[in-house]
């Protein structure tokens, strides 16, 4: 058991390490917060979407956000891996030319192979995990958990909730007033809701 | 490695470096290696991405090999051995 544990903590120490040499703790950070953004924006257009067109069959939401959570993670996974990589190939290389030695078996490959892998996943995850928490209340609907309209209410104010969670995150990270921060995000959420509703009453 | 009758006590490198990973982790990853007692590493010149140090290590007998891989292993070349510290092996009785 302990032994499983020490793999776990070594691995951990590792990625840490390699995560520090490729630099990208910053550059993971900043597209978790863009993409989580992207993803909580993208569900709450679905949901409003769905409401003023009076949809009443929660499984066409799910799928509409389905297909919107597959397409955002694939398109953020592989650009961001494609870009990330190339980039820090460019450093890569530039270290091999100034130290006039091939790295290819040093600690730094395998953390230009992890970093870009990782970046890759935070920018196609994020979003998903965003968009499949704000519309878990049609989830519960399709249960018969909970009915329609508390599904909708639900999944507005949990989009809500997580937009000002990441403006907090963003003050944490700037070291702002946090509840200001987490208001400027949730001012955004509130400005799409606002005109979702009046061009859907038109 | 040293020979059947002698060891290596102490050597001292001249390492080009990549910035990271810093020299705290070159030199815990060098202590970490069997046999190696001490390990001092000073900072010579730093450039926008390689550094040059000064790498001491003291033990009671240094596996030049081990070090050499270690060092390498953390991308780093070694561009000269300036100083080393050889004895008789001390014998053990059995």
């Amino acid at each position: 058991m302990s032994s499983i544990f020490e793999r776990i903590l070594s691995f951990l120490r590792k990625f840490q390490n390699y995560m520090k040499i490729s630099k990208v703790t910053a550059i993971s950070r900043r597209y978790f917060v863009m993409n989580s953004f992207d993803g909580a924006m993208v569900a709450l257009g679905i949901v409003l979407g769905s409401y003023t067109t009076e949809i009443t069959d929660p499984r066409i939401i799910i799928g509409i956000g389905m297909g919107a959570g597959l397409a955002m993670f694939f398109s953020g996974f592989t650009g961001a891996y494609i870009t990330e990589r190339a980039e820090r190939l460019r450093e890569y290389k530039e270290l091999e030319h100034n130290l006039l030695k091939s790295l290819d078996e040093t600690i730094h490959k395998k953390a230009l192979e992890i970093a870009s892998l990782w970046v890759a996943i935070i920018d196609g995850g994020s979003p998903v995990v965003f968009l499949l928490i704000i519309l878990s209340p049609f989830f519960f609907s399709i249960l018969n958990l909970v009915s329609l309209g508390v599904a909708y209410a639900l999944s507005i104010l949990i989009t809500f909730l997580a937009l000002f969670l990441l403006g907090v995150f963003i003050g944490r990270i700037s070291k702002e007033n946090l509840i200001i921060s987490g208001i400027k995000m949730l001012a955004a959420g509130l400005s799409v809701f606002a005109i979702s509703l009046l061009i859907g009453g038109l | 490695m040293s020979s059947r009758g002698t060891v290596i006590k102490k050597v001292v490198l001249d390492v080009l470096k990549p910035l990271e990973p810093s020299i705290i982790e070159m030199a815990s990853r060098l202590a970490s290696i069997s046999h190696v007692n001490n390990v001092i590493i000073t900072s010579v010149e730093i450039d926008r991405s390689t550094e040059s140090v000064k790498i001491s290590i003291e033990g009671d007998d240094i596996d030049m090999d081990k070090i050499k891989t270690a060092i390498e292993e953390l991308g780093a070349v070694i561009h000269s051995v300036d100083e080393v510290t050889s004895a008789k092996r001390k014998k053990t009785l059995t």
